[in-house]
């Protein structure tokens, strides 16, 4: 439970408010659950009310994805490879841009 | 991987001694140092010792490169090696510099037979002449250029590098691996590209030494770890980097046990050792091969203007797909809402009960459609049932006497005899279709006080005094007050 949230805050997300689910994807997730939601919508199968919801869904599916990328500061950890072998917890580094 | 034609070719490179390079030489005219004794008559002025080093020195520069074979004795691990090689006759120093002794790949024992390479020097203020070792190897192992052929045409053998068991990289990665030295330009160069390109892309760095006896091993057990413990820290793929360098700088990465460990590996691995020429033995069997540490990047990070640029695509869609949904069913809605039933409710009500009136109208004609057949139907029933009553019967034949009397009296003009005959015939006739014959046959007819037919139950009434006409006579009666069916 704590590993997500501390990873959320190093990351510098915040929760998205209208679906908490969303802030833990990751953009390869998000993207890919995007495409599938626009590729239905253009289907034009779905009512309108399926629509709607599907378009309030992917658009915090594209705040998440835009959140991801416009991410400044990378996150680096470093650890020597004798003790990450040793099952030793990397420590953080900066890369900031 | 193309080695340094220099390098081995021959055991000692040859040159022809030229004067010119040894400094105080026999043939200079000049004195070595200003101000030396002037030689005695009839014998060569004596060398200084300084004179003599200096021709050493010289003499001993002119071996050029060597390459020895001998046996390691008195080996000395103080940063940087000090050895003596010798053969059963004779011994000479050696010197190997940390800098070289880092890419050696092993560390040689007392008793080690090794051949090294190197140049023989002569140092003038402690007398000395060695070795000056730049490149090591165990005999019998032949040269590394040897062994790199050997070890990629065995593992080419066995499969290691058929592309079809290079894995993909992801498109994504949540984390990467750079397995490299801390210090290593390499590293620097792998940051900034990774920062510029993709920053929401998490970096572990792996700090491993990249070249010396250590080396090799420790690359090993470091893409062994990344392994094991990448579902654990979330990492989707590894980079080994190491900048430039000679072969047996890069001698790690061709290494056996470096070769297994990216085998065995199952997150995808991108190589980057040193330059565009060269390629190890990892090299063939990485999932991706990049020239350099920032090509490597460039292979594993997302590009940060392309996805945006796919994110804002999709957004473009998404957003027009829900604006001409909406508008369609703005459509929709608008001829639905001419519809008079939308127009107001009540209309709708009015057609409602409109509807339920008529309903019931036909249900009420329904009734009555049933009702007047079974009526008519019973009317019919009831004629046909007259028909067959005795006093219907009865009141037909009257008739039928009236009008055979009629014909009697038109007969009664004919002629007698005739007449007399016919009368009789219309007479056995009339008989036979009289209330007479009737009554001769069983029948009655009852007549009320009044003298009317009795032809219906309800005529006669309980208490109700009859006349029955029967063939024979009369017979009085009153009817039954008690009697079922009478009430």
């Amino acid at each position: 439970m704590s590993k997500p949230a501390r990873k959320s805050t190093a990351k510098g997300t915040e929760p998205d408010p209208n679906d908490p689910a969303v802030a833990a994807l990751g953009f390869e997730e998000a993207v890919e659950e995007l495409e599938r939601i626009v590729e239905r919508m253009e289907g034009g199968e779905s009512s309108l009310e399926e629509s709607l919801r599907e378009y309030a869904r992917g658009a915090a599916l594209v705040r998440r994805c835009r959140q991801v990328l416009d991410q400044a500061e990378q996150r680096i950890e470093s650890i020597g490879g004798a003790q990450l072998d040793a099952g030793a917890e990397p420590r953080t580094q900066g890369n900031g841009g | 991987m193309v080695l340094p034609a220099r390098t081995y070719r021959n055991g000692v490179a040859r040159r022809p001694f030229d004067p010119s390079l040894a400094r105080g030489g026999l043939f200079d005219p000049q004195p070595a140092r200003p101000g030396a004794e002037t030689p005695a008559q009839g014998s060569p002025p004596p060398l200084t010792v300084t004179q003599v080093s200096e021709r050493i020195r010289g003499a001993v520069d002119a071996l050029g490169r060597v390459r020895v074979v001998g046996e390691v004795s008195n080996f000395a691990n103080r940063r940087h090696w000090y050895f003596t090689l010798k053969d059963a006759e004779c011994q000479v120093d050696c010197v190997m510099w940390a800098s070289r002794s880092a890419s050696a790949g092993f560390v040689p024992d007392d008793g080690t037979e090794v051949v090294v390479t190197g140049t023989v020097t002569h140092y003038g203020p402690r007398g000395r002449t060695q070795l000056e070792v730049s490149s090591i190897e165990r005999r019998g192992e032949g040269t590394l250029q040897a062994r790199y052929d050997a070890l990629r045409r065995e593992l080419e053998a066995l499969g290691w590098f058929d592309p079809a068991r290079r894995r993909e990289l992801p498109a994504f990665p949540r984390r990467v691996a750079v397995i490299t030295s801390l210090g290593a330009d390499a590293l620097q160069d792998v940051l900034r590209t990774a920062r510029m390109r993709a920053p929401f892309v998490d970096i572990l760095v792996v700090g491993v030494p990249v070249q010396g006896p250590e080396a090799a091993p420790a690359v090993a057990q470091a893409i062994a770890a990344v392994d094991r413990r990448a579902d654990e820290l979330g990492i989707d793929a590894a980079i080994v980097t190491r900048g430039g360098g000679s072969i047996e700088d890069l001698w790690a990465f061709n290494e056996r046990v470096v070769a297994e460990a990216a085998y065995r590996a199952t997150v995808p691995l991108v190589s980057a050792i040193g330059h565009e020429s060269d390629t190890t033995i990892l090299d063939f069997v990485a999932d991706h091969r990049a020239s350099t540490p920032t090509q490597a990047v460039m292979a594993l990070f997302p590009d940060r203007a392309a996805e945006a640029e796919r994110v804002d695509s999709l957004a473009g869609r998404a957003a027009r797909s829900a604006r001409r949904r909406i508008a369609e069913a703005r459509t929709r809605l608008a001829y639905l809402a001419r519809h008079p039933l939308l127009r107001s409710p009540r209309a709708a009500l009015e057609v409602r009960r409109a509807e339920v009136e008529r309903l019931s109208a036909r249900l009420r004609s329904a009734a009555q459609l049933r009702r007047g057949t079974a009526e008519r139907q019973l009317a019919a029933l009831r004629v046909r049932l007259d028909a067959l009553r005795p006093a219907a019967r009865h009141a037909a034949a009257a008739g039928r006497v009236e009008a055979l009397a009629s014909r009697l009296h038109a007969a009664a003009r004919r002629g007698a005899a005739d007449r007399r005959r016919h009368a009789d015939a219309l007479d056995r006739q009339l008989r036979i279709l009289g209330p007479g014959e009737t009554l001769a046959r069983g029948w009655s007819l009852s007549f009320d006080a009044s003298g009317r037919l009795v032809r219906r139950v309800a005529d006669a009434r309980p208490g109700t005094a009859l006349v029955t006409r029967l063939a024979d006579g009369e017979v009085r009666s009153t009817v039954d007050p008690a009697a079922p069916g009478n009430g």
